[in-house]
């Protein structure tokens, strides 16, 4: 089985080329929609034929539908070119297992005789000898093999059901074939073949060429839903999709969900993926209308209908789930607007951000209010460094800045402002008011303890400004290192009387303040 | 000492505080023992704004060039500094006059609604004109942070030197 697949895969790549070179250009004049539906369907045959689980799930359908249409007989004669094209190509690239897929088509033609022969009619009866000959080459191979009609037959629902998936350039996860669309589009298959067999064409039949390979993963995770498809329900999938070919919004939420399904794909594939939607859908919603008195499937196909409705609303519950995730209902889906509302989302998480920044911007709501509070709140910020900035001018310029003093400053006053019973720093606390007065009311208690301890401090503070201001000024520049060092020691020696001060420098490890030199 | 290796830790305001406090402090003691001017008046305009300079460019060394504000003002001062070497007898003027004015047309699918009031923030946060308003709201954060902090170590310094 691996093995088989493995060769499938390998195979279905040149097969794909062939497709595309030999038959299109042949076959191409006469009748594109089935050519090309034919080059989509038929790697998914191949790869669908090589999965054994299909052939005991769809073991009784095929049947039915073999002898609910015996009169496919002429169709099949019609069909004999789209089978020649199926069967040709493979059988001219491939092994001798091809005959599988040779098989598998002419069933696929039966159980689309329905949808085609209309098509047919329209395009015209068309009896290559080629085809006819190949026709008594199938059939023969028949009833040799059971399993393969089966599958076939099964295949021939699949293949419809898959032509969204083949369609679509992203079916590369198996996740995608349990998607809401692709369940979706196995419920199009029973009124919609043809339409779903103008899809390709419309779509990207002729130009894409890795397709197949991305429908063979999905026809392996595929096996179960093939089989209800198939079978059951016909009657909402027609209702649904009818309804759903004609305005362009529906359109838009199946390419849409498309695009929810598969994040990872790029926007080029959206891009693409979406204006190629609507065509499609009014073309299969033509089909569908044209098909949906006169189509026997749907009749024969009631046998197993619990299943199909099952699968549907299964599907139903996957959709809902991903229309959740990025559009709601009413929502816009086009690329622009989606990445509109991503703006915005990020520019609100960002204005959230901001609220947490700014005092008094909580309580607000609404977007310009808050805006107004963070310009003001800048505003103030800048002019509060102006007004600093015009103070510290007026310093003494004999006295010299050194950062030790303002480290032990800053430590002595995130003490002091938590502590703010201290004489010391009544407007030394002003400026920490928001935080600190919280702290000062905690701490008020051992206000005590620093002022004992605030004495040394402040004899510290002096002393270490004496030192500082004595070495800096011969030389205006004072080696950073030594500024380091000195700021290390009266670090050592006042973050122990700071164990309050826990914003300002946050890790001061408390209790050493005999340690200063 | 090289804050731009530590980008995690500028999320600590502690840091960030110590950081500013050391390059202001260099750069106010340059600035004390560099220049005299001669009117009183005039000097103390100049010394004020020079001390604001200093403070916006200590900060914003801080930050370093991974923020858009801060890579402005470091543009800007590179700027003024230029253009001081240029005209060196001149008083330099200390207008921090935008490179491009205008600020860049995002009058389509404006978010807030007013433009007026995120071109209003565009102008106070420096480097705001060329960001767009998710770029602008983040840049503002935190440029307000910054901010803070350096104002709180600057209200520290002048309670230090300036006890009245």
């Amino acid at each position: 089985m691996a093995g088989e697949d493995e060769i499938e895969g390998g195979n279905r790549g040149e097969e794909q080329i062939h497709y595309n070179s030999t038959n299109l250009p042949s076959d191409w004049p006469f009748n594109n929609s089935n050519d090309l539906t034919n080059t989509s369907s038929n790697p998914m045959n191949n790869t669908s034929c090589s999965s054994a689980s299909m052939i005991d799930s769809f073991s009784h359908t095929a049947p039915t539908i073999w002898d609910h249409h015996p009169t496919n007989s002429q169709n099949l004669g019609a069909f004999c070119d789209m089978n020649l094209q199926n069967n040709a190509s493979p059988s001219s690239s491939s092994l001798g297992f091809r005959k599988g897929n040779l098989l598998v088509n002419p069933r696929n033609l039966e159980s689309w005789g329905p949808a085609n022969l209309a098509i047919k009619r329209g395009g015209g009866m068309f009896l290559p000898p080629a085809a006819s000959a190949l026709l008594p080459h199938t059939l023969s191979q028949f009833p040799a093999d059971s399993g393969f009609i089966e599958r076939a037959a099964r295949l021939s629902s699949f293949s419809a059901g898959n032509f969204e998936d083949i369609i679509n350039p992203f079916g590369n996860v198996p996740e995608t074939s349990l998607s809401p669309y692709s369940s979706r589009s196995q419920v199009q298959p029973q009124e919609g073949f043809v339409g779903n067999g103008f899809k390709s064409p419309s779509g990207e039949g002729s130009k894409d060429m890795p397709l197949p390979v991305d429908c063979g993963t999905n026809d392996g995770s595929q096996p179960k839903r093939g089989g209800s498809g198939f079978s059951g329900n016909n009657l909402p999938g027609e209702s649904e999709f009818s309804g759903g070919g004609q305005d362009e919004t529906s359109n838009e939420g199946l390419g849409s969900k498309k695009r929810r399904r598969s994040d990872q794909d790029s926007e080029y594939n959206q891009v693409k993926r979406s204006p190629q939607t609507p065509n499609e859908a009014t073309k299969n919603n033509n089909e569908v209308q044209q098909k949906g008195d006169n189509n026997p499937n749907s009749v024969t196909n009631k046998s197993s209908g619990k299943h199909g409705k099952q699968v549907s609303q299964t599907s139903d519950v996957q959709k809902e789930e991903y229309i959740h995730v990025r559009a709601r209902r009413g929502q816009a889906t086009n690329s622009h607007s989606l990445a509109e509302r991503v703006r915005r989302e990020k520019i609100s998480e960002r204005m959230k951000f901001l609220q947490d920044l700014v005092p008094g911007c909580s309580k607000v709501t609404g977007k310009a209010v808050m805006l107004d509070e963070i310009i003001n709140y800048v505003q103030s910020l800048q002019r509060q460094v102006e007004f600093l900035s015009m103070k510290l001018a007026t310093v003494n310029p004999r006295m010299d800045f050194n950062i030790e003093g303002l480290l032990a400053k800053d430590i002595l006053e995130s003490r002091l402002g938590s502590s703010g019973s201290l004489g010391f720093s009544a407007d030394m606390a002003m400026p920490y008011l928001p935080n600190q007065s919280q702290m000062a009311i905690m701490q008020g208690g051992i206000s005590g303890v620093g002022s004992s301890s605030d004495a040394v401090r402040r004899t510290l503070n002096s002393h270490l400004m004496a030192i500082g201001g004595g070495f800096k000024d011969p030389s205006s520049q004072v080696p950073s290192s030594w500024d380091d060092e000195l700021h290390n020691i009266v670090q050592m020696g006042l973050n122990p009387s700071t164990p309050i001060s826990s914003q300002n420098l946050g890790s001061t490890p408390p209790g050493h303040l005999k340690a200063e030199p | 000492m090289s804050p731009s290796q530590q980008p995690t830790s500028l999320n600590n305001p502690a840091y960030l505080k110590n950081q500013f406090a050391h390059r202001f402090i260099r750069a106010l003691n340059n600035l004390h023992h560099t220049k005299t001017p001669p009117h009183h008046n005039y000097k103390m305009y100049n010394r004020s704004t020079r001390v604001k300079i200093a403070a916006n460019t200590a900060m914003a060394s801080v930050v370093g060039s991974r923020r858009a504000w801060s890579r402005a003002v470091l543009w800007k001062i590179r700027k003024l500094r230029s253009r001081k070497r240029v005209n060196c007898h001149h008083q330099e003027k200390v207008s921090l006059k935008r490179r491009n004015p205008k600020p860049k047309t995002e009058d389509f699918n404006n978010p807030f609604g007013d433009s007026s009031q995120e071109s209003k923030l565009r102008e106070l946060v420096p480097g705001g004109e060329t960001l767009d308003a998710v770029c602008l709201m983040g840049e503002t954060a935190n440029y307000i942070k910054c901010l803070v902090a350096q104002v709180e170590v600057m209200k520290t310094l002048v309670d230090l030197y300036n006890p009245t």
